[in-house]
């Protein structure tokens, strides 16, 4: 991928970032801040390194693309932020909630779906791709193995992959994590040849 | 790649595998989801390996290098490199830790196959080899982390979410 290409498709996951964070800070009545969003090629063997390793506990909100062309979105927070995240969906006093059943889970789910609905629509308004988000699979287990769901299917053909990291924040709570955008090759030459 | 020194503590990444007859290494897979950590122990012998392996099947992929990454590959490449460091076929203990299904939901059911194939394929890949299976941790819906401790065979493996680590295979 060259200078412009990488430009292009960093403005369009941008957007869609933007528009995602937007329909996560209506669901939750709260503004969202978004410290850091950046966008590399990494290894596959590196994905848990951004997120504290292979044997951290994490929550992780996971929705395959499909349509035009695949890819992967995943949310992953560290346990007590899911937990914060759960109170502010469900409207309860922080602190509230102390592990995942099924409740806390389908309210995850629930936001898995708004980022992913709005992540998308904005890219495909943008580019007149139709792409669609799979039904959200909430996983709390080690960083390592949620993620071996992804690299699977990343190592079938490739090392490495392009991946866009959004950190962001709710505002007045201390809650945060991480976004990440995972698109095939082919998604990503789809994306570029409908943007051009 | 094949260690060398002493006193070592090795951990193997996605795709990554090692043998060594160094009595003091250490050979571990982390947060094992989907993927299997396939290892080959003689006790007499004092050699040991791990394979860190990702998907079944190298024929429905591109295969790179000699990495661990399909099981396929991996199985045999494991045995011809334990057996080039003195271990015996007949001696050797085989273990399998890993293969969960991550992914439940019926939407992702393609996907939450992955774990279960690559169980499948290393328990046909040693069948192939000639090769008794000594310990399976596999399958159910956690990660798990595998620490192989080369001199004595011990095995030690620790689910997500337990707070314990459970009991030692030995192979003594």
């Amino acid at each position: 991928m060259n200078e412009t290409e990488l430009t292009s498709w960093a403005d369009l996951v941008a957007l869609g970032t933007r528009n995602a964070m937007s329909g996560l800070s209506q669901m939750i009545g709260r503004d969202i801040d978004v410290s850091e969003f950046s966008l590399r090629r990494v290894p596959v063997t590196e994905l848990a390194m951004l997120v504290g390793g292979r044997e951290q506990d994490v929550v992780g909100i996971y929705l395959t693309v499909s349509g035009a062309a695949d890819g992967h979105l995943m949310l992953i927070y560290e346990p007590r932020i899911a937990y914060a995240f759960v109170d502010l969906l469900m409207m309860q006093e922080p602190g509230t909630t102390t592990g995942l059943g099924e409740m806390e889970r389908s309210a995850l789910a629930e936001m898995g779906n708004i980022i992913g609905a709005f992540f998308l629509n904005s890219i495909a308004d943008a580019t007149g791709l139709s792409l669609a988000p799979s039904p959200p699979e909430v996983m709390m287990d080690m960083a390592g193995a949620l993620l071996d769901v992804v690299s699977a299917d990343i190592l079938l053909t490739q090392d490495e992959t392009y991946l866009a990291e959004t950190t962001f924040a709710v505002a007045e709570r201390e809650v945060s994590g991480v976004f990440l955008v995972m698109p095939s090759e082919q998604l990503l030459r789809t994306l570029l040849e409908q943007a051009a | 790649m094949r260690l060398q020194s002493a006193a070592e503590r090795r951990v193997l990444n996605l795709a990554e595998w090692a043998v060594t007859d160094s009595p003091l290494a250490v050979l571990g897979c982390l947060g094992l989801g989907s993927c299997v950590a396939i290892m080959l122990h003689d006790p007499e012998r004092g050699v040991g390996g791990m394979a860190h392996t990702v998907l079944p099947d190298s024929t429905a992929g591109r295969p790179r290098g000699e990495d661990a990454r399909f099981v396929d590959l991996a199985a045999p490449m494991l045995l011809r490199e334990v057996l080039a460091l003195g271990a015996q076929r007949r001696r050797l203990r085989a273990h399998l830790v890993g293969g969960a299904q991550m992914l439940r939901s019926a939407a992702m059911k393609d996907r939450a196959q992955i774990g279960l194939r690559n169980v499948e394929a290393a328990h046909a890949a040693l069948v192939a080899l000639g090769l008794r299976l000594t310990s399976d941790r596999t399958g159910g819906e956690h990660g798990r982390t595998v620490w192989l401790q080369v001199e004595s065979g011990a095995l030690m493996v620790t689910t997500a979410g337990k707070p314990a680590a459970q009991a030692a295979v030995r192979a003594a």
